[in-house]
Protein backbone atom coordinates (compact mmCIF):
# COMPACT_ATOMS: atom_id res chain seq x y z
CA UNK A 1 0.00 0.00 0.00
CA UNK A 2 3.05 2.07 0.72
CA UNK A 3 4.34 1.51 -2.46
CA UNK A 4 1.36 2.34 -4.21
CA UNK A 5 1.07 5.79 -2.22
CA UNK A 6 4.89 6.84 -3.24
CA UNK A 7 3.94 5.88 -7.20
CA UNK A 8 0.96 7.72 -6.97
CA UNK A 9 2.83 11.09 -5.26
CA UNK A 10 5.80 10.28 -7.74
CA UNK A 11 3.35 10.60 -10.79
CA UNK A 12 1.84 13.59 -8.97
CA UNK A 13 4.92 15.86 -8.69
CA UNK A 14 6.06 14.43 -12.30
CA UNK A 15 2.88 16.46 -12.79
CA UNK A 16 4.05 19.48 -10.41
CA UNK A 17 7.25 20.11 -12.52
CA UNK A 18 5.90 19.68 -16.16
CA UNK A 19 2.23 21.68 -16.19
CA UNK A 20 1.28 23.26 -19.06
CA UNK A 21 -1.99 24.66 -20.35
CA UNK A 22 -4.08 21.77 -22.04
CA UNK A 23 -7.31 22.18 -20.40
CA UNK A 24 -9.57 22.34 -23.00
CA UNK A 25 -7.39 19.55 -25.17
CA UNK A 26 -8.31 17.18 -21.77
CA UNK A 27 -11.78 18.08 -21.51
CA UNK A 28 -15.43 16.29 -22.68
CA UNK A 29 -16.31 16.07 -25.90
CA UNK A 30 -12.10 15.42 -26.79
CA UNK A 31 -12.06 12.38 -29.45
CA UNK A 32 -8.66 10.39 -29.60
CA UNK A 33 -7.62 7.42 -31.93
CA UNK A 34 -4.77 5.23 -31.05
CA UNK A 35 -3.44 1.93 -31.96
CA UNK A 36 -1.94 -0.33 -29.38
CA UNK A 37 0.71 -3.55 -29.06
CA UNK A 38 -0.90 -5.70 -26.55
CA UNK A 39 1.30 -8.52 -24.41
CA UNK A 40 -0.68 -10.95 -22.50
CA UNK A 41 0.88 -12.66 -19.29
CA UNK A 42 0.11 -15.29 -17.22
CA UNK A 43 -2.66 -16.96 -19.33
CA UNK A 44 -4.89 -19.49 -17.96
CA UNK A 45 -4.03 -22.41 -20.20
CA UNK A 46 -1.25 -24.82 -18.57
CA UNK A 47 2.17 -24.20 -20.79
CA UNK A 48 0.27 -21.48 -22.44
CA UNK A 49 3.51 -18.68 -23.59
CA UNK A 50 2.91 -15.15 -22.57
CA UNK A 51 0.85 -14.02 -26.56
CA UNK A 52 1.45 -10.80 -28.29
CA UNK A 53 -1.30 -9.00 -29.88
CA UNK A 54 -2.38 -5.51 -31.79
CA UNK A 55 -5.39 -3.83 -31.49
CA UNK A 56 -6.94 -0.33 -32.20
CA UNK A 57 -9.48 1.95 -29.93
CA UNK A 58 -10.85 5.44 -30.21
CA UNK A 59 -11.15 7.60 -26.79
CA UNK A 60 -14.15 9.73 -26.16
CA UNK A 61 -13.94 12.39 -22.99
CA UNK A 62 -17.04 12.83 -20.93
CA UNK A 63 -15.54 14.92 -18.70
CA UNK A 64 -11.85 16.14 -17.17
CA UNK A 65 -12.11 13.18 -14.93
CA UNK A 66 -13.52 10.57 -17.36
CA UNK A 67 -12.47 9.06 -20.44
CA UNK A 68 -14.06 6.25 -22.27
CA UNK A 69 -12.10 4.05 -24.66
CA UNK A 70 -13.89 1.30 -27.19
CA UNK A 71 -11.18 -1.12 -28.38
CA UNK A 72 -10.39 -3.87 -30.53
CA UNK A 73 -7.54 -6.66 -29.90
CA UNK A 74 -6.23 -9.57 -31.88
CA UNK A 75 -4.02 -11.65 -29.89
CA UNK A 76 -1.71 -14.88 -30.55
CA UNK A 77 0.01 -17.33 -28.27
CA UNK A 78 1.45 -20.51 -28.20
CA UNK A 79 0.45 -23.44 -25.60
CA UNK A 80 4.07 -25.04 -25.43
CA UNK A 81 4.68 -26.39 -29.11
CA UNK A 82 1.45 -28.59 -29.42
CA UNK A 83 -1.23 -25.65 -29.54
CA UNK A 84 -1.59 -21.81 -30.61
CA UNK A 85 -4.15 -19.70 -28.83
CA UNK A 86 -5.81 -16.84 -30.48
CA UNK A 87 -8.42 -14.35 -28.83
CA UNK A 88 -10.11 -11.43 -30.19
CA UNK A 89 -11.32 -8.89 -27.86
CA UNK A 90 -14.38 -5.97 -28.31
CA UNK A 91 -14.79 -3.88 -25.64
CA UNK A 92 -15.23 -0.24 -23.94
CA UNK A 93 -13.56 0.55 -20.52
CA UNK A 94 -13.74 3.77 -18.01
CA UNK A 95 -10.72 5.77 -17.40
CA UNK A 96 -11.03 7.78 -14.29
CA UNK A 97 -8.34 9.98 -13.84
CA UNK A 98 -7.75 10.58 -10.23
CA UNK A 99 -5.43 13.52 -10.16
CA UNK A 100 -7.07 15.41 -12.85
CA UNK A 101 -8.17 18.34 -10.30
CA UNK A 102 -4.32 19.31 -9.01
CA UNK A 103 -3.12 22.15 -9.66
CA UNK A 104 -0.13 21.34 -11.98
CA UNK A 105 -3.06 20.44 -14.50
CA UNK A 106 -4.39 23.77 -14.92
CA UNK A 107 -1.23 25.90 -14.73
CA UNK A 108 -0.77 27.84 -17.69
CA UNK A 109 2.36 27.75 -19.25
CA UNK A 110 3.93 29.68 -22.44
CA UNK A 111 5.92 26.46 -23.68
CA UNK A 112 4.18 23.01 -23.55
CA UNK A 113 6.28 20.45 -21.31
CA UNK A 114 5.42 16.42 -21.33
CA UNK A 115 3.45 14.86 -18.12
CA UNK A 116 2.03 11.87 -17.11
CA UNK A 117 -1.60 11.26 -16.30
CA UNK A 118 -2.27 8.49 -14.62
CA UNK A 119 -5.52 6.60 -14.43
CA UNK A 120 -7.45 3.67 -13.25
CA UNK A 121 -9.36 1.69 -15.60
CA UNK A 122 -11.96 -0.96 -15.85
CA UNK A 123 -14.09 -1.95 -18.42
CA UNK A 124 -15.84 -4.80 -20.09
CA UNK A 125 -15.82 -6.86 -23.33
CA UNK A 126 -16.63 -9.36 -25.62
CA UNK A 127 -14.42 -12.03 -26.80
CA UNK A 128 -13.77 -15.25 -29.24
CA UNK A 129 -11.18 -17.54 -28.43
CA UNK A 130 -9.87 -20.40 -30.64
CA UNK A 131 -7.50 -23.19 -29.38
CA UNK A 132 -6.22 -25.19 -32.30
CA UNK A 133 -3.80 -28.53 -32.51
CA UNK A 134 -0.57 -27.43 -33.85
CA UNK A 135 -0.22 -30.72 -35.55
CA UNK A 136 -3.90 -30.72 -37.15
CA UNK A 137 -5.42 -27.00 -37.42
CA UNK A 138 -8.84 -29.04 -37.84
CA UNK A 139 -8.79 -29.94 -34.84
CA UNK A 140 -9.51 -27.40 -32.47
CA UNK A 141 -12.14 -25.69 -29.62
CA UNK A 142 -13.60 -22.30 -29.64
CA UNK A 143 -15.68 -20.28 -27.23
CA UNK A 144 -17.34 -16.99 -27.32
CA UNK A 145 -17.22 -15.21 -24.04
CA UNK A 146 -17.75 -12.15 -22.14
CA UNK A 147 -15.08 -10.52 -19.90
CA UNK A 148 -14.48 -7.68 -17.03
CA UNK A 149 -11.24 -6.15 -17.12
CA UNK A 150 -9.58 -3.54 -14.41
CA UNK A 151 -6.24 -2.13 -13.95
CA UNK A 152 -4.26 0.92 -13.83
CA UNK A 153 -2.36 3.47 -16.62
CA UNK A 154 -0.75 6.58 -17.52
CA UNK A 155 -1.03 8.62 -20.31
CA UNK A 156 2.68 10.07 -20.85
CA UNK A 157 1.38 13.77 -22.98
CA UNK A 158 4.48 14.62 -24.98
CA UNK A 159 2.58 17.17 -27.02
CA UNK A 160 -0.79 18.66 -25.81
CA UNK A 161 -2.29 16.24 -28.94
CA UNK A 162 -0.35 13.11 -28.70
CA UNK A 163 0.08 10.77 -26.10
CA UNK A 164 2.08 7.51 -25.55
CA UNK A 165 0.02 5.48 -22.67
CA UNK A 166 0.47 1.88 -20.83
CA UNK A 167 -1.92 0.00 -19.31
CA UNK A 168 -1.80 -3.08 -16.80
CA UNK A 169 -5.13 -5.02 -16.06
CA UNK A 170 -6.20 -8.15 -15.77
CA UNK A 171 -8.96 -9.60 -17.56
CA UNK A 172 -11.34 -12.17 -16.39
CA UNK A 173 -13.65 -14.64 -18.67
CA UNK A 174 -16.62 -14.68 -17.63
CA UNK A 175 -18.02 -18.04 -19.85
CA UNK A 176 -17.32 -21.42 -19.91
CA UNK A 177 -13.74 -22.32 -19.84
CA UNK A 178 -11.76 -24.83 -22.04
CA UNK A 179 -9.25 -26.82 -20.36
CA UNK A 180 -6.81 -28.94 -22.19
CA UNK A 181 -5.06 -32.07 -21.70
CA UNK A 182 -1.76 -33.53 -23.77
CA UNK A 183 -0.27 -36.50 -23.37
CA UNK A 184 3.75 -36.14 -23.71
CA UNK A 185 3.83 -39.85 -24.32
CA UNK A 186 1.51 -40.01 -27.39
CA UNK A 187 1.11 -36.64 -28.22
CA UNK A 188 -2.90 -36.62 -28.21
CA UNK A 189 -4.15 -33.24 -27.67
CA UNK A 190 -8.04 -33.59 -26.13
CA UNK A 191 -10.12 -30.23 -25.52
CA UNK A 192 -12.53 -29.91 -22.61
CA UNK A 193 -14.93 -27.64 -22.04
CA UNK A 194 -15.82 -26.85 -18.69
CA UNK A 195 -18.95 -24.41 -17.22
CA UNK A 196 -18.70 -21.68 -14.69
CA UNK A 197 -18.00 -17.86 -14.53
CA UNK A 198 -14.23 -16.65 -13.45
CA UNK A 199 -12.27 -19.77 -14.40
CA UNK A 200 -9.74 -17.92 -16.58
CA UNK A 201 -8.13 -14.89 -17.23
CA UNK A 202 -4.78 -13.21 -17.97
CA UNK A 203 -3.24 -9.84 -17.71
CA UNK A 204 -2.95 -7.52 -20.27
CA UNK A 205 -0.64 -4.97 -21.20
CA UNK A 206 -1.18 -2.18 -23.59
CA UNK A 207 1.41 -0.14 -25.04
CA UNK A 208 -0.65 2.56 -27.67
CA UNK A 209 -0.10 5.75 -29.12
CA UNK A 210 -2.72 8.12 -29.31
CA UNK A 211 -3.81 11.35 -31.01
CA UNK A 212 -6.57 14.14 -30.39
CA UNK A 213 -8.12 14.30 -33.37
CA UNK A 214 -11.84 15.81 -33.08
CA UNK A 215 -13.33 17.87 -30.51
CA UNK A 216 -17.13 16.67 -31.15
CA UNK A 217 -18.76 19.23 -28.27
CA UNK A 218 -17.98 21.86 -26.16
CA UNK A 219 -15.48 23.42 -28.22
CA UNK A 220 -16.11 27.22 -26.90
CA UNK B 1 54.58 27.06 -56.89
CA UNK B 2 53.74 24.26 -55.48
CA UNK B 3 53.27 25.03 -52.05
CA UNK B 4 51.08 28.40 -53.65
CA UNK B 5 48.60 25.26 -55.68
CA UNK B 6 48.55 23.56 -52.41
CA UNK B 7 47.84 27.11 -49.81
CA UNK B 8 45.05 27.95 -52.78
CA UNK B 9 43.70 24.31 -53.15
CA UNK B 10 43.71 24.19 -48.96
CA UNK B 11 41.97 27.62 -49.02
CA UNK B 12 39.12 27.52 -51.46
CA UNK B 13 36.52 24.70 -49.25
CA UNK B 14 37.11 27.40 -46.42
CA UNK B 15 35.79 30.04 -49.02
CA UNK B 16 33.07 28.12 -50.46
CA UNK B 17 31.75 26.81 -47.02
CA UNK B 18 32.24 29.97 -45.66
CA UNK B 19 29.63 31.45 -47.91
CA UNK B 20 27.60 33.27 -44.92
CA UNK B 21 24.33 31.57 -45.03
CA UNK B 22 21.79 32.83 -41.99
CA UNK B 23 20.02 29.91 -41.42
CA UNK B 24 17.03 31.05 -41.08
CA UNK B 25 16.55 32.63 -44.85
CA UNK B 26 16.97 29.26 -45.71
CA UNK B 27 13.73 27.51 -46.90
CA UNK B 28 12.07 25.27 -44.39
CA UNK B 29 11.25 22.10 -45.95
CA UNK B 30 10.06 19.93 -42.84
CA UNK B 31 7.20 21.01 -41.07
CA UNK B 32 3.53 20.40 -40.24
CA UNK B 33 1.36 19.10 -43.06
CA UNK B 34 4.32 17.79 -44.69
CA UNK B 35 3.61 15.01 -46.95
CA UNK B 36 6.21 12.63 -47.68
CA UNK B 37 6.52 8.76 -49.34
CA UNK B 38 9.18 6.75 -50.67
CA UNK B 39 9.93 2.75 -51.65
CA UNK B 40 13.05 1.21 -51.52
CA UNK B 41 15.35 -2.41 -50.91
CA UNK B 42 15.39 -2.96 -47.27
CA UNK B 43 18.22 -5.39 -46.94
CA UNK B 44 16.97 -7.97 -43.95
CA UNK B 45 18.06 -10.32 -41.63
CA UNK B 46 15.65 -12.66 -39.99
CA UNK B 47 18.39 -13.19 -37.03
CA UNK B 48 16.51 -16.07 -35.42
CA UNK B 49 16.03 -18.22 -38.48
CA UNK B 50 19.61 -17.33 -39.74
CA UNK B 51 18.57 -15.99 -43.18
CA UNK B 52 18.84 -12.95 -44.93
CA UNK B 53 16.57 -11.95 -47.33
CA UNK B 54 15.95 -8.27 -49.47
CA UNK B 55 12.65 -6.46 -48.60
CA UNK B 56 10.22 -4.07 -50.86
CA UNK B 57 9.82 -1.24 -48.32
CA UNK B 58 7.68 1.86 -49.19
CA UNK B 59 6.22 4.05 -47.10
CA UNK B 60 3.40 6.86 -46.78
CA UNK B 61 3.89 9.73 -43.87
CA UNK B 62 2.00 12.50 -43.13
CA UNK B 63 3.29 15.21 -40.51
CA UNK B 64 1.22 16.17 -37.82
CA UNK B 65 3.17 18.84 -35.51
CA UNK B 66 6.26 20.08 -35.73
CA UNK B 67 7.73 16.27 -34.09
CA UNK B 68 4.73 13.99 -34.54
CA UNK B 69 4.17 12.25 -37.67
CA UNK B 70 1.48 9.41 -38.66
CA UNK B 71 3.17 6.78 -40.79
CA UNK B 72 2.23 3.55 -42.77
CA UNK B 73 4.46 1.11 -44.06
CA UNK B 74 5.00 -2.12 -46.34
CA UNK B 75 7.34 -4.47 -46.25
CA UNK B 76 7.34 -7.15 -49.17
CA UNK B 77 9.27 -10.22 -49.22
CA UNK B 78 11.18 -11.07 -51.93
CA UNK B 79 11.77 -14.42 -52.08
CA UNK B 80 14.31 -14.52 -55.10
CA UNK B 81 16.85 -12.42 -53.59
CA UNK B 82 17.25 -14.48 -50.44
CA UNK B 83 19.75 -17.02 -48.25
CA UNK B 84 17.47 -18.73 -46.39
CA UNK B 85 19.28 -21.76 -44.37
CA UNK B 86 16.25 -24.33 -42.54
CA UNK B 87 13.75 -26.48 -44.27
CA UNK B 88 10.64 -25.63 -45.62
CA UNK B 89 8.57 -25.60 -42.26
CA UNK B 90 10.66 -23.06 -40.54
CA UNK B 91 10.79 -20.00 -43.16
CA UNK B 92 7.99 -18.28 -45.15
CA UNK B 93 7.61 -18.06 -48.68
CA UNK B 94 5.90 -15.20 -48.57
CA UNK B 95 5.93 -12.43 -46.42
CA UNK B 96 4.39 -8.76 -46.19
CA UNK B 97 4.16 -6.59 -43.42
CA UNK B 98 1.93 -4.05 -43.05
CA UNK B 99 2.44 -1.42 -40.08
CA UNK B 100 0.65 1.80 -39.21
CA UNK B 101 1.77 4.51 -36.50
CA UNK B 102 3.56 7.75 -35.20
CA UNK B 103 6.72 9.05 -35.28
CA UNK B 104 8.84 11.77 -33.00
CA UNK B 105 11.18 13.82 -35.09
CA UNK B 106 13.79 15.92 -33.53
CA UNK B 107 16.69 17.73 -34.70
CA UNK B 108 17.54 20.92 -37.05
CA UNK B 109 15.66 23.17 -39.28
CA UNK B 110 15.90 20.25 -42.35
CA UNK B 111 17.75 17.77 -41.03
CA UNK B 112 15.57 15.27 -38.69
CA UNK B 113 16.17 12.57 -36.61
CA UNK B 114 13.14 10.03 -35.65
CA UNK B 115 11.53 7.31 -34.18
CA UNK B 116 8.96 5.12 -35.11
CA UNK B 117 6.70 3.09 -33.50
CA UNK B 118 4.84 1.28 -35.85
CA UNK B 119 2.18 -1.91 -34.82
CA UNK B 120 1.02 -4.32 -37.44
CA UNK B 121 0.28 -7.65 -39.00
CA UNK B 122 2.49 -9.72 -40.64
CA UNK B 123 0.81 -12.29 -43.74
CA UNK B 124 3.01 -15.03 -43.96
CA UNK B 125 2.41 -18.24 -46.09
CA UNK B 126 4.29 -21.22 -44.43
CA UNK B 127 4.72 -24.64 -45.73
CA UNK B 128 2.91 -27.41 -43.48
CA UNK B 129 5.28 -30.23 -44.20
CA UNK B 130 9.14 -30.20 -45.42
CA UNK B 131 7.50 -31.59 -48.67
CA UNK B 132 6.68 -28.33 -50.09
CA UNK B 133 3.21 -29.66 -50.47
CA UNK B 134 0.84 -27.60 -48.49
CA UNK B 135 1.03 -24.02 -47.82
CA UNK B 136 -0.85 -21.83 -45.13
CA UNK B 137 -1.59 -18.33 -44.70
CA UNK B 138 -1.56 -16.32 -41.54
CA UNK B 139 -1.91 -13.18 -40.51
CA UNK B 140 0.72 -12.65 -37.31
CA UNK B 141 0.31 -9.51 -34.85
CA UNK B 142 3.48 -7.88 -35.28
CA UNK B 143 5.53 -4.22 -34.07
CA UNK B 144 7.97 -2.71 -35.65
CA UNK B 145 10.34 -0.42 -34.13
CA UNK B 146 12.45 2.64 -36.79
CA UNK B 147 15.16 4.68 -35.96
CA UNK B 148 16.20 7.17 -38.99
CA UNK B 149 17.43 10.09 -40.24
CA UNK B 150 16.44 12.56 -42.87
CA UNK B 151 17.86 15.27 -44.64
CA UNK B 152 15.26 17.58 -46.28
CA UNK B 153 17.18 19.22 -49.56
CA UNK B 154 14.86 20.73 -51.32
CA UNK B 155 11.16 21.36 -51.39
CA UNK B 156 10.20 18.01 -52.86
CA UNK B 157 13.24 15.85 -52.00
CA UNK B 158 14.83 14.29 -49.01
CA UNK B 159 17.72 11.84 -48.56
CA UNK B 160 16.93 9.06 -45.84
CA UNK B 161 18.39 6.15 -44.11
CA UNK B 162 16.75 4.19 -41.12
CA UNK B 163 17.11 1.11 -38.94
CA UNK B 164 13.99 -1.13 -39.21
CA UNK B 165 13.71 -3.73 -36.20
CA UNK B 166 10.27 -5.88 -36.00
CA UNK B 167 8.76 -9.12 -34.57
CA UNK B 168 5.98 -11.68 -34.91
CA UNK B 169 5.44 -15.25 -34.78
CA UNK B 170 4.00 -17.28 -37.10
CA UNK B 171 2.27 -19.57 -35.02
CA UNK B 172 -0.13 -21.93 -37.48
CA UNK B 173 2.96 -24.25 -38.54
CA UNK B 174 2.91 -27.96 -37.44
CA UNK B 175 6.39 -27.41 -35.25
CA UNK B 176 7.35 -24.52 -33.15
CA UNK B 177 6.14 -21.04 -33.85
CA UNK B 178 8.71 -19.50 -35.89
CA UNK B 179 9.79 -15.80 -35.41
CA UNK B 180 10.17 -13.57 -38.04
CA UNK B 181 11.83 -10.80 -36.16
CA UNK B 182 14.32 -8.84 -38.57
CA UNK B 183 16.42 -6.09 -38.60
CA UNK B 184 16.90 -4.67 -41.98
CA UNK B 185 18.00 -0.85 -43.30
CA UNK B 186 16.33 1.27 -45.31
CA UNK B 187 17.68 4.18 -47.49
CA UNK B 188 17.20 6.29 -50.16
CA UNK B 189 15.24 9.27 -52.15
CA UNK B 190 11.95 10.15 -50.66
CA UNK B 191 10.01 12.71 -52.05
CA UNK B 192 7.52 14.89 -50.09
CA UNK B 193 5.40 18.23 -50.25
CA UNK B 194 4.02 20.70 -47.92
CA UNK B 195 0.63 20.04 -48.57
CA UNK B 196 -0.66 23.42 -46.86
CA UNK B 197 1.26 26.82 -47.02
CA UNK B 198 2.03 29.16 -44.07
CA UNK B 199 -0.17 32.21 -44.52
Amino acid sequence: MIRIGTFICLLALTGVFYAQNNDKLNSSGMLTIGIRSTLSAFNDQQNEMPGKGIGGHARLRLSKQINTDWFFDYITSDILNYAHRTDYHIGWSVLYYPLSELKCYRIQQTKYKPLFRPYVVAGHCFDYSLIQDKADINHFAERWSSAVQAGLGTHFEITPRFDVSLTAQYMFHLGNHIHIDYDFDTQVLEFHEEKGALQSGHLLINLSLNYKIAKLWGRK
Amino acid sequence: MGKKIIFVLLWIPCFAFGQAINTDERPLNFGPSLLKASATIAPTRFYKIYSSAAMLNGYLEYVLEDRISLRGEVFQFMPNIANLKFQAVNIPRNYTGIHAGFGYHIGKRNWKHSIHLEPGVSITEIAQDNYNISYKWSANPALLVKVGTCLYVSRFFDFFAEINWSDSYVRNNPATSVSMAQVGISAGLGFHLLTKTKK
